[in-house]
């Protein structure tokens, strides 16, 4: 190729690369990978409600945590609990905080015809839980399996509620503790799961931050994610919504 | 015992189980690969090198598939052992020989072909038996070959993380190995004890591959590289 055309190919490249700022660059969101599918429905459900676009990365929350701290380009961070964004605030790197979702468990035995409280403390096998250290659906099933006193012959842990599902969906943990979410996206019949009762384990709050960097778009976003409409089809989706849209704590 | 020095114990009992087990099987492959020709080897040899450029997550993902106790495989080591290949050590060995086979045969596969024939047909004619002419021929001459095989093996074992991630279940006492260990670290935000298992995974690794170099550097000065 002649020398000429190369750079005119390189400054059409350079142009493409350099698109201007403003109205058209997307909002940046960091999803846990928890919610990022229902993040998408609800993107893609409501398409009309928002007036720019939006872009949609998904991690574990430790990752994201990480990534934001050093500098990621991300505008909102949605997180699968409330201790990163808590951090997060507490290092003075956001302007608002507020609980989106409340994650809701559910024991998940795939063989079961009839499920019930029983079911769980009378479980013997191979039981699939999410990470209590890191992940609040493993925490959540921790403290649950210490309340009911329930003695599976050996817990093992996903790195996260997903990979929990997936042990048990595989055949290799013969029950879990997993998300309702998860359950009703994959349209599993319901006489082989039990909702456990909220009383019965830490709230699996998922929090959700915005960070400094952000344009007034992400207070744009937050309103529609904590309005009627996609409160109903959060509901739908297997999680509780906070008690009313504008719990917003923080600044 | 801290929780980390067992994650430090299991990681070199897998790494050692792993590399004893590709010497005992990636070696008769690695000879079969150097001697043969034709359509067998055009298959196998791709398929030994496959786990490097695939994702540890897919072997990890097939590896549950055929661990669960639904499939055949899955079932028969459980009724043979009572327990599940997913989650436990044996399944970690059966994903770290898959995850590191192309690191053990494909060195030692180079250092077999360039082995001189003349040398092994001679030792047959003085009556050396195939072991003897292996053990006293083929062995010093290709050390080099098996040095760098078994220590870039038991190297990449010890840096293993997605199948295990995979096929784990992070029990503390069985399948959490160093790169979990970390990982979980991370995800709790514990920076500091995170930042004792990065820096002894990195100075390991530096180590050894410094030390894999050296001796290379001084073989291929010593009258024996021409034959290795």
């Amino acid at each position: 190729m002649p020398s000429r055309q190369r750079l005119r190919l390189l400054g059409l490249i350079l142009l493409l690369c350099c698109q201007p700022a403003g109205a058209d660059k997307p909002l940046r969101l960091a999803v846990a990978a928890n919610f990022k599918s229902t993040l998408e429905m609800l993107l893609a459900n409501n398409a009309p409600a928002l007036s720019f676009p939006v872009t949609v990365s998904a991690g574990s929350t430790g990752a994201l945590y990480a990534q934001v701290r050093n500098g990621a380009p991300f505008d909102i961070f949605l997180a699968a609990d409330r201790v990163r964004p808590e951090q997060l605030e507490a290092e003075g790197r956001t302007r608002l905080r507020t609980t989106y979702a409340i994650g809701r468990l559910v024991f998940w035995q795939k063989a079961s015809a009839t499920i019930n409280a029983e079911s769980l403390q009378r479980y013997k096998g191979i039981l699939a839980i999410a990470n209590p250290r890191h992940a609040p659906y493993g925490a959540a099933a921790a403290h649950l399996l210490a309340q009911l006193n329930a003695q599976p012959d050996r817990v093992i842990q996903g790195s996260n509620v997903a990979q929990a599902y997936t042990f048990v969906d595989t055949g290799n943990a013969g029950a879990g503790l997993v998300a309702l979410s998860q359950v009703i996206a994959q349209e599993i019949a319901p006489e082989t799961y039990w909702l456990i009762p909220t009383a019965q384990h830490p709230a699996i709050e998922q929090q959700l931050v915005i960070l400094n960097r952000a344009d007034a778009r992400a207070e744009a976003l937050v309103t529609f994610l904590q309005s009627d409409i996609v409160r109903t089809q959060l509901a739908a989706a297997g999680y509780d919504v906070p008690a009313n849209g504008g719990m917003a704590l923080g600044s | 015992m801290d929780p980390d020095l067992v994650s430090l114990l299991i990681t070199l009992k897998l790494a050692s189980v792993t590399t004893l087990a590709l010497i005992l099987l990636g070696t008769p492959i690695a000879w079969w690969l150097a001697q043969s020709q034709g359509i067998a080897r055009s298959i196998v040899e791709p398929l030994v090198a496959l786990p490097i450029v695939l994702p540890p997550t897919v072997v990890g993902f097939y590896l549950l598939i055929v661990f669960s106790p639904d499939s055949l495989p899955g079932s028969w080591w459980e009724s043979a052992t009572g327990t599940t290949l997913a989650f436990s050590f044996p399944g970690l060995v059966i994903g770290s020989i898959i995850y590191s086979l192309p690191f053990y045969i494909q060195p030692l596969q180079v250092s077999f072909s360039s082995l001189r024939q003349e040398l092994l047909e001679a030792a047959a004619t003085l009556g050396a038996g195939p072991w003897n002419r292996f053990l006293t021929l083929v062995v010093p001459l290709c050390r080099r070959g098996f040095i760098i095989a078994i220590c870039l093996s038991f190297a990449h074992t010890v840096g293993e993380f997605g199948i295990v991630l995979m096929i784990g279940g992070n029990l503390p006492d069985e399948t959490r190995v160093l790169s979990i260990a970390l990982f979980d670290h991370v995800e709790a935000l514990d920076y500091e004890r995170a930042h004792v298992i990065a820096s002894g995974l990195l100075v390991f690794s530096f180590a050894l591959l410094f030390l894999l170099y050296s001796l290379d550097r001084k073989w291929q000065k010593s009258p024996l590289a021409a034959q290795s």
